[in-house]
């Protein structure tokens, strides 16, 4: 064989053993988790081989485990104030937690002024009584009726954050009205994945997925492609659910909320869980919201907000936040905030 | 003498065969890559134990989980039965893109589409 093509030869091996070597050098593990905020969580992540994944897959366990403790509103932890002791002394004593739970408590009440309401971390009163119409109708579907009114009434002249006292000086927490209580669901999974993600960076990923209940959040990109594709949720008229568009992104946040996946039925009606404080019914205008925002935290709390106010309005506000938002009307109408656009091409 | 050539014969061949083993081995590629897109990985107690093609209907139940039944549908899949109470399983509904998860949290069961790299890697909703 002559030089030259020995030469040519060698030189396109080289070149092909490249090609695989990326691959070869690190694979995409993944991990789920069922026990945490009353969803299911995955994980997914680059990493050389089984033992370095376990590392990282630890520190999401811990973190979540963590933050529900923090968050959860129906049991105890051992050498733990979270927001059940807090709910368990309104009316009594201020409560002394955390930081990181006073925080974000205060995070929640900037969040309460600028969206005029809209978004309230003290309408624990109202969302217990659906929850536990919810939760009976669960269990007999043939019973299953909405909240009382009067109820819902009654409940719902407790729920003012002026009524919310914070404590920065002796880092504590005290609800003033009794029948007044705290419930986080709508930015905890948010606040959790931004901590985790927080943590992950600091242990060197630099490529990873968090899906916490549909509320995603992204590091860098994945090793086969420029930026992560995630898909928008809507559903078709058969109720089922369908990925309405794709967006590619890094290092940012993408979070739903729907009315499709938690609710109940009620005489051939359906209820779902996010409740409007002005009407305290379920807001009726859409089927699904989504947010993108680099502050995970930030955009769960907008997809909340933005589902219980009207388009005009919810658009200001993700602007001052530096989202970008789509709205999935009822009737099928599809609004857009102007760069959410942006996303939709890689 | 015999005067030298740049590429002989036999090198010819050589390098032909590279070509064809190239190229058979990029299709094969690519036709495993798409043959794979309807598939659903079913996950019960963080293992997979079933992978499931989308491309015939069917009803079934698993080993370890007798309290659900799953169904195969043209080209989707869909929890039909679960003992859970919360049934958010059921309420999802059929589900057939890659990324997309059902999932029953009870039952720690969860179903998952997978395949085509180019396709999404996680759903918000």
């Amino acid at each position: 064989m002559s030089k030259i093509l020995r030469f040519i030869l060698s030189v396109f091996m080289i070149i092909l053993s490249g090609c695989s070597f990326n691959n070869i050098s690190e694979k995409r593990y993944n991990e789920e988790y069922f026990s945490y905020f009353d969803t299911y969580s995955v994980f997914e992540c680059y990493a050389k081989n089984e033992d370095e994944f376990k590392i990282y897959s630890d520190i999401v366990k811990n973190e979540l485990e963590k933050y529900h403790s923090y968050f959860d509103i129906y049991n105890e932890y051992p050498q733990l104030n979270n927001i059940k002791t807090v709910n368990d002394n309104a009316g009594i004593k201020p409560v002394e937690v955390n930081e990181e739970i006073l925080n974000l408590i205060e995070e929640c009440q900037n969040c309460y002024e600028q969206t005029e309401g809209a978004f309230n971390i003290a309408m624990g009163s109202v969302l217990r009584l659906w929850h536990d119409e919810r939760a009976a109708a669960e269990e007999n579907p043939d019973l299953a009726k909405l909240p009382d009114m009067d109820n819902l009434k009654e409940a719902a002249k407790h729920i003012s954050f002026d009524n919310i006292e914070l404590d920065k000086d002796n880092s504590t927490v005290f609800i003033s009205d009794s029948k007044e209580s705290l419930d986080l669901g709508a930015i905890a999974k948010g606040y959790a994945a931004k901590k985790t993600v927080e943590k992950l960076k600091e242990a060197g990923v630099d490529s990873a997925l968090l899906n916490l209940g549909g509320n995603v959040c992204v590091i860098g990109k994945p090793h086969d492609k420029d930026k992560w594709v995630i898909g928008i949720e809507n559903t078709d008229e058969e109720n089922n659910i369908i990925i309405a568009d794709k967006v590619y992104v890094n290092d940012t946040a993408v979070v739903s909320s729907g009315d499709y996946q938690r609710f109940y039925t009620v005489d051939g009606k359906n209820y779902h869980h996010i409740i409007d404080s002005k009407t305290l019914m379920p807001s009726e205008e859409f089927k699904a919201v989504t947010v993108i925002c680099k502050d995970s935290c930030i955009a769960d709390m907008l997809s909340t907000s933005l589902f219980v106010m009207p388009v005009s309005d919810g658009k200001k506000l993700a602007e001052d936040y530096g989202a970008e938002a789509v709205w999935y009307h009822k009737n099928g109408d599809i609004d857009k905030t102007s760069g959410y656009e942006d996303y939709l091409t890689d | 003498m015999e005067k030298r050539k740049l590429i002989r014969k036999i090198d010819f061949w050589l390098i032909f065969g590279f070509v064809v083993i190239a190229l058979a081995f990029y299709s094969a590629y690519n036709f495993f890559n798409r043959s794979m897109a309807v598939k659903a990985e079913l996950v019960i107690d963080g293992t997979t134990v079933k992978e499931i093609s989308l491309s015939e209907d069917k009803i079934f139940n698993l080993e370890q989980a007798p309290n659900i039944t799953f169904e195969v549908k043209n080209g989707r899949i869909r929890f039909k039965q679960s003992d859970c109470p919360d049934k958010i399983c059921v309420k999802t509904g059929f589900i057939s893109k890659t990324g997309q998860m059902a999932v029953c949290l009870p039952n720690k069961a969860s179903i998952k589409i997978v395949g085509y790299k180019d396709d999404i890697d996680s759903a918000a909703g």
